[in-house]
């Protein structure tokens, strides 16, 4: 049977309880993973191989600037680290402006403050269960850690940095909430914030005249805990301070403002461009145009450094066999040359590009629960023609940007010295693209059968996949779990030949499920 | 020619819930149909079967002659929900552009003239209007299309009465060119002046669809009368009396000629008559716990 919340706290938590259930288990799944790389990256004697690795400035921009890896802790702390902590904090930025600004656009932020609580307690409610949701990841890392690291103050220090990072998030969701709406727009300004934040830190971790910058970043706070190593508490003080701060200046925002209005309101009136208006097809556009702008900057700037990152990683591997060999351990031996680098790289865009279109197709199914599609398919468009008209423009939006994105990470390479054809990026992304018609068919049937949900399950399917796929032949999986992963079945192309059975195979995949769920989604009740 | 509306046996079930049970409905060209109910009576889930939005568990919807949800109904059809969801990056007028374009048959200059009656400011995002104004936007968008079937859900909630003076003015209009309109409502008010025709809806069950005036017959007149009348009671067509100070107020339905007759022989010094209200006739069936009293 299920409980009756019986507080704005209760009732926070029951907004936050799945997502923040997912997240506990992503973060000890990925860590337990690192922890048995680890292992099979040959324990100390193997840290002491990767010596020249970690100190190469390529390496330290994207996993974090390390002197040395003495412990399991602090090797996975460098593998994983970094990027577990972005995603804990973008994940953290998008629960706040859900409790928070997403309540507000609802109408039952009114309710909730007009009730005898009143507007400050409730908010004061809604942070406190923001940062106990932060709470739990830091502890799940502390636990996972305890059995990596001989002393359990580096554990506690790690498990108090993620915490850190979360709040970070939850600060900068909160604070964003305050300052913009509807919801989209501060979720939006509220990642992209922190993204600048990493990217920060990516910069001040690849340069070595810019070191300073890891100070204004949270992510270089984290850095500079350094819990694995000669640790600096101290550093947690920033980490906690700065989001608390950033939550109390936004508790104290929302007093003086209108319940349901942003501070920024100056973008309420549109002159009406009905160019993009006229067709179901245009409107596909015009819907996301936001979020195409917000994806194309961000993954032209993600090719564009890892293109610029080709020539440091190969003058590595030509000058230290040790890496090759660590490479060839993990199971990413042609990364010794630009080519394979570049098609390795193109691999992990095609995570971040199948994410975008899963973004970008599933908002039909927010449309659908929050009522937006009655008027339109009252109104003589038929719901097969609206679902077309967004999956076309997703698949043109997506080739387009994976093009950009070759286009960026080719600019890239060639900044960085090495010389290098711009077909081969062009060949590795349009490889990334064979994904699409499978990714495009298991999330129309998403939308159909579980609207409300089809972005967190199309989300959790690409990580497990992922991690599948990468983790899976190191550690031996077997070949049915292997094969199960779409990404598994991605060839190093240009290195070598596109793998067009697997292409066909999964497409057909795709045809089938797209097909199914465009017939439910024709036939189904529409509607909140 | 058929009806421009028609609901036969339409049925809906959400797993345990029986929301509509075996409703049929018609509306003709030119004719304004008031629904009537309580919350969650299954008045928008009818509206939604009829809009195609929802599929009937049995029975079927038809929108002149074709099934509801088919492109020549969804052509035909115009529709303005309670609670009005639009995307709120748009402005006013993009909303009601982009739900003109995909009607196909927006008349752009009536569509000025409802932005004027309305007073809507077509300029502002539907992020920045309150509930009325985008009440306002479905309804510009609605009208503009003059749709040969208008399906309007609660359309006024949020409306102040100068606008909503300016809904029935626009409803007699579509009403004029030939529009058929069913209109749910909970403002009796509104439907009493617009509708000639109410269809009352209860748990699901069509209790009573009939004209306004057979309706009053159904719960009768009353009379209030002054004087020395005697015992009434058992005049033809009494249904209650009750003794006043200086009378009585006596209930009667059907044809008061036998009270008339009887009152002719009585010293009466003053006689005074009201018929129901729609809200009284309302109350009645939802006040009974009867069954469904069928008339046409």
């Amino acid at each position: 049977m299920r409980t009756r919340p019986r507080s704005v706290h209760a009732l926070t938590w029951r907004q936050l309880r799945v997502s923040t259930l997912v997240i506990v288990a992503l973060v000890a799944i990925i860590l337990r993973i690192g922890l048995i790389s680890y292992g099979l990256s040959g324990g100390v004697v193997g840290m002491i191989a990767l010596q020249p690795v970690i100190e190469n400035p390529a390496v330290s921009a994207l996993y974090g600037r390390v002197t040395s890896l003495p412990t399991a802790g602090a090797f996975v702390e460098w593998r994983m680290g970094m990027f577990l902590a972005l995603a804990v904090a973008l994940w953290a930025g998008m629960m706040a402006t859900r409790v928070t600004r997403a309540s507000e656009d609802e109408g039952t932020w009114d309710l909730l403050v007009t009730s005898a609580r009143g507007r400050q307690p409730a908010l004061a409610a809604t942070i406190s269960s923001l940062l106990e949701s932060g709470v739990l990841v830091g502890s799940v890392t502390i636990v996972m850690f305890t059995s990596g690291s001989p002393r359990l103050s580096s554990p506690v220090l790690y498990g108090v940095a993620t915490m850190g990072l979360a709040w970070t998030g939850t600060g900068a969701g909160l604070l964003a909430s305050q300052f913009f709406a509807p919801r989209r727009s501060a979720t939006q300004v509220a990642l992209s914030a922190i993204a600048v934040a990493f990217i920060v830190r990516v910069i001040a971790d690849g340069s070595t005249r810019l070191q300073w910058l890891r100070w204004l970043t949270p992510f270089g706070w984290m850095e500079n805990v350094q819990a694995f190593h000669h640790s600096s508490p101290v550093w947690l003080l920033p980490l906690i301070v700065v989001p608390l701060a950033l939550s109390a200046v936004a508790w104290q925002m929302q007093r003086q403002r209108d319940i349901g209005i942003a501070w920024w309101t100056r973008n309420d009136r549109s002159r009406g461009h009905e160019m993009l208006l006229r067709s179901p097809w245009r409107f596909a556009w015009r819907e996301r145009w936001g979020m195409l702008l917000v994806w194309t900057t961000g993954l032209s700037v993600l090719g564009l450094v890892v293109g610029y990152l080709t020539n440091a990683l190969v003058q590595l591997c030509r000058t230290d066999p040790g890496y090759v060999k660590l490479l060839r351990r993990w199971g990413l031996g042609s990364m010794v040359d630009g080519r394979g680098f570049i098609a390795q790289a193109c691999l992990l865009l095609a995570v971040a590009i199948s994410f975008m279109m899963a973004a970008l197709l599933v908002s039909i199914g927010t449309d659908s629960y929050q009522g937006r599609l009655d008027l339109p398919l009252a109104y003589g468009t038929s719901r097969l023609k609206w679902l077309a008209s967004a999956v076309l423009a997703t698949a043109v939006a997506t080739c387009v940007i994976a093009m950009v994105c070759a286009l960026t990470m080719w600019l890239g390479v060639v900044a960085s010295g090495t010389s290098m054809g711009i077909l081969i990026p062009i060949e590795g992304m349009a490889n990334a693209l064979t994904m699409a018609p499978w990714l495009i068919g298991a999330s129309v049937l998403l939308i159909a059968v579980l609207p409300r949900y089809a972005f967190l399950v199309v989300a959790m399917m690409l990580t497990v996949f992922y991690i599948d796929a990468i983790l899976g032949p190191i550690l031996h999986w077997p070949g049915l779990l292997l094969g199960a992963s779409p990404f598994f079945h991605l060839h190093l192309v240009p290195v070598v030949a596109s793998n067009w059975n697997a292409t066909i195979i999964l497409s057909a995949i795709g045809l089938v499920a797209g097909t199914l769920g465009a017939s439910v989604f024709v036939r189904r009740d529409v509607g909140p | 020619m058929g009806s421009a509306l028609e609901a036969r046996e339409l049925t809906k079930r959400f797993s345990d819930t029986l929301a509509v049970n075996n409703l049929n409905l018609t509306v003709d060209a030119g004719e304004v149909v008031g629904f009537l109910g309580p919350n969650g009576a299954g008045k928008s889930t009818t509206l939604r079967m009829l809009l195609g939005l929802l599929r009937p568990s049995s029975g079927e919807a038809l929108i002149l002659g074709h099934p509801a949800g088919s492109t020549f109904a969804r052509e035909h059809t115009a529709y303005v929900s309670g609670d009005v969801a639009l995307w709120p990056q748009l402005s006013g007028s993009e909303a009601i552009a982009l739900l003109g374009a995909l009607h196909r048959s927006s008349d752009d200059s009536y569509r000025d003239t409802l932005i004027e009656r309305f007073e809507l400011d077509p300029g502002k995002r539907i992020r920045a209007y309150s509930k009325g104004n985008r009440q306002k936007v479905a309804l510009v968008a609605a009208f503009a299309t003059r749709a040969d079937v208008l399906l309007l859900d609660e359309p006024t909630s949020g409306l102040d009465p100068l606008m909503e003076r300016a809904f029935r003015e626009c409803i007699l209009e579509a009403q004029q060119r030939g529009q058929a309109i069913l209109l749910s409502s909970h403002m009796i008010d509104e439907v009493e002046h617009l509708c000639a025709r109410v269809a009352m809806i209860r748990a699901g069950l069509l209790v009573s669809i009939a004209d306004v005036e057979v309706l009053r017959q159904h719960i009768g007149t009353e009379y209030e009368i002054t004087g020395d009348i005697g015992d009434v009671k058992g005049v033809q067509g009494v249904t209650s009396v009750t003794p006043l100070p200086d009378g009585a107020r006596v209930q009667i339905s059907g044809s008061p000629d036998a009270l008339l007759r009887f009152l002719a022989t009585s010293h009466v010094t003053s006689l005074h008559s009201r018929q129901a209200s729609l809200e009284e006739i309302f109350l009645s069936f939802y006040d009974e716990a009867t069954s469904p009293s069928p008339t046409t």
